[in-house]
């Protein structure tokens, strides 16, 4: 990984069209620019990876999920006696 | 400026492949999925992948859980899906079903957009949006199911 010291007002480029630039900086807050093509995502991390967790749960769990509904209809039998 | 999504007027055709140019989050070397429907008649389908047939997602019709969901999608990922509007699109969202099911949640954060006429699609991240990623469902889902075998008593 580049690991990039920069100050406040300061910029770096990512290829020739994403400037990143440093606006403001508080103890452990950064407060960050970036221009971007509209193309091109730009999301907080923790949404993609969040994203990422949850598609894989739900592709990996499925196995068993009849079973899990039949049981679920039985419940649902018995709360209606 | 975006389009704002807010129904599925349009109903998707179960038999044909559908495309993820860019793959799935957490699943990018897969592409190509159809849409399976499980055996019994349950508010959810599955997502299957065609390259490898261990992976299915769980998926859903948001609008089974939450009526007025609505969100905007920008003008770039409408023509990256080549559709014209909203009326081209089938929205879904992933579902997770842990063992303890009345745990289960759908991401109504990141929406899979689907153009139903060249089924084209993407997974979507809605930045800034009030949606949660793991929204509880199992309340609904109950009330669905109830309806369904009803229905078909």
């Amino acid at each position: 990984m580049l690991v990039l010291t920069r100050k406040k007002g300061e910029a770096i480029f990512i290829g020739k069209d994403i400037r990143i630039t440093v606006f403001e900086t508080d103890n452990d807050k950064v407060k960050i620019g970036i221009e971007a093509p509209k193309s091109v995502s730009v999301l907080r991390a923790e949404l993609m990876e969040e994203t990422i967790s949850v598609n894989l749960e739900s592709a990996q769990r499925h196995t068993g999920v009849l079973e899990k509904l039949a049981q679920m209809e039985g419940g649902i039998e018995k709360e209606d006696k | 400026m975006g389009v704002l999504v807010n129904m599925n007027k349009t109903k998707i055709d179960m038999r044909d492949i559908i495309c993820f140019e860019d793959g799935l989050p957490g699943l990018w070397g897969l592409k190509r999925f159809v849409i399976m429907e499980p055996e019994k008649e349950l508010p959810f389908k599955y997502l299957q992948s065609v390259d490898d047939e261990s992976i299915a997602l769980v998926v859903s019709d948001p609008y089974l859980y939450m009526k007025d969901y609505a969100f905007e999608v920008s003008e770039e990922t409408l023509s990256e899906l080549g559709a014209g509007g909203p009326q081209d699109i089938v929205v879904l969202v992933v579902i997770v079903v842990p063992s303890d099911i009345s745990r289960m949640t759908a991401n109504f954060a990141a929406p899979i957009l689907i153009n139903v006429n060249n089924r084209k699609a993407k997974q979507i991240i809605l930045e800034g949006s009030k949606y949660r990623m793991r929204q509880p469902i199992y309340e609904t889902f109950k009330e669905l199911v109830g309806r369904i075998s009803r229905e078909a008593v």
